[in-house]
């Protein structure tokens, strides 16, 4: 009768365990032996030395990216990206109806509710939630990028794919400390917008791929 | 190698910063940069893709250094930002070309995964081996567990589960990392059989 892992891992990381289990693991050599190891491989993990780098130009490559970020992006840039991803729309929208089966809804495109309608309940933030994870899904179903990208889409789809990774963060952290619901459906909801452009622009760039 | 949370940066140097004093931006990077690209490269088992987060990570921290509010530890903000980085480089679609990440039920182990033979000398070079055999999620539970002392129901949060995903998980990487350090062991030697396992 010897205990399972994850009541050892239990012990040993001092979480409740019934009694019996305890009083068992106390008095068998095996579990204890068990035991031992697991406490062994937790000190071996943390006397892990750091990660080697294999670059030594780290801060040099910092710098540079931080100057190009402090700068404002040129008037060239945005009047290219936003007549393309303007123009493109129809395209996008359409594809988005293909995408879903029986094309009653177009997920891929949730258009943001007017801002006196929104319901800062549970089921507010669960439907952002599900629009997108719908949003991931048709993402996930474009082909993959180009090896050879346009800067007029490479460069706005980074900064979206930046925009959506501190959004998780912002997201994970009012998890974490159980912010209003009201932040977190804001969070939520400009996921879903900035998904929703990034999914445009990939479909943008997933076009001209295929032509 | 201590957990990132924690590490200290000298007095005044976050004001510093903040007031855009170059000097500090790269104290804090010079501080930080190790354990950040530890962190990276233990949740992401790829050294070069943990290098370019790592990269990452410093340009968020260092431009948005204002969003830091002061509560809890600039070490524990830093680290937060890496794990998120960490998870959405693991999820992100458009990255999954070199790696599929895992979830709870598809850990399963890579078809290359060799046992680490026995007699390996312990430097750490085999523990870091296993913990790449692991799957991604078995991976980050391990480590964020074991090594920075998250708790389940952090880590639950992290994955979008419950404490007790946190929990299964952890265990079946315990035994996955048994599986690859003592392969001749004999792996049966806990099992449950009572009410009380």
């Amino acid at each position: 009768m010897h205990a399972r892992i994850d009541h050892l891992l239990s012990l040993r990381d001092g979480e409740p365990v019934d009694v019996a289990v305890r009083a068992h693991v106390e008095s068998c050599g095996e579990c204890a032996q068990a035991q031992s190891r697991l406490e062994n491989l937790r000190r071996r993990l943390n006397a892990l030395p750091a990660a080697p780098s294999t670059r030594t130009d780290g801060w040099e490559r910092l710098r540079a990216r931080l100057s190009l970020a402090n700068q404002s992006p040129s008037p060239h840039r945005w009047s290219t990206v936003v007549p393309i991803a303007a123009s493109l729309a129809v395209l996008v929208l359409l594809a988005g109806v293909l995408l879903r089966d029986g094309g009653s809804e177009a997920p891929g495109f949730v258009a943001a509710p007017d801002a006196a309608s929104v319901m800062l309940d549970r089921n507010s933030i669960e439907e952002l939630r599900r629009k997108s994870r719908v949003l991931e899904e048709v993402l996930a179903a474009l082909p993959a990028r180009p090896a050879v990208e346009r800067a007029g889409t490479a460069m706005p789809i980074d900064t979206l794919q930046a925009q959506v990774q501190w959004v998780d963060h912002q997201l994970s952290v009012s998890g974490a400390t159980d912010e209003a619901p009201a932040v977190t459906e804001r969070l939520w909801r400009e996921r879903v917008e900035i998904m929703n452009t990034l999914v445009q622009l990939r479909y943008v760039e997933a076009q001209r791929v295929a032509l | 190698m201590p957990s990132l949370a924690d590490t200290d940066l000298p007095p005044d140097t976050l004001a510093r910063a903040r007031a855009g004093d170059l000097a500090a931006f790269e104290l804090i990077y010079r501080v930080f940069e190790p354990g950040v690209r530890t962190l990276a490269r233990r949740l992401l088992a790829r050294p070069v893709a943990a290098e370019d987060l790592a990269q990452d990570v410093f340009v968020e921290v260092l431009t948005k250094l204002g969003q830091f509010d002061g509560r809890g530890s600039f070490a524990g903000w830093v680290r937060r930002i890496t794990v998120t980085k960490c998870l959405m480089q693991l999820r992100s679609p458009w990255r999954r070309g070199l790696r599929l990440f895992t979830t709870a039920a598809g850990d399963e182990l890579p078809a290359d995964a060799g046992a680490v033979p026995a007699s390996a000398p312990d430097t750490g070079v085999d523990l870091q081996r296993a913990l790449d055999q692991l799957g991604d999620t078995a991976r980050l539970v391990v480590w964020l567990h074991d090594v920075e002392g998250y708790t389940h129901a952090e880590i639950g949060a992290l994955l979008g589960g419950t404490p007790s995903l946190s929990k299964s998980q952890l265990a079946r990487a315990h035994e996955r990392l048994r599986e690859f350090l003592e392969p001749s062991g004999d792996l049966h030697t806990c099992m449950p059989v009572s009410t009380i396992c």
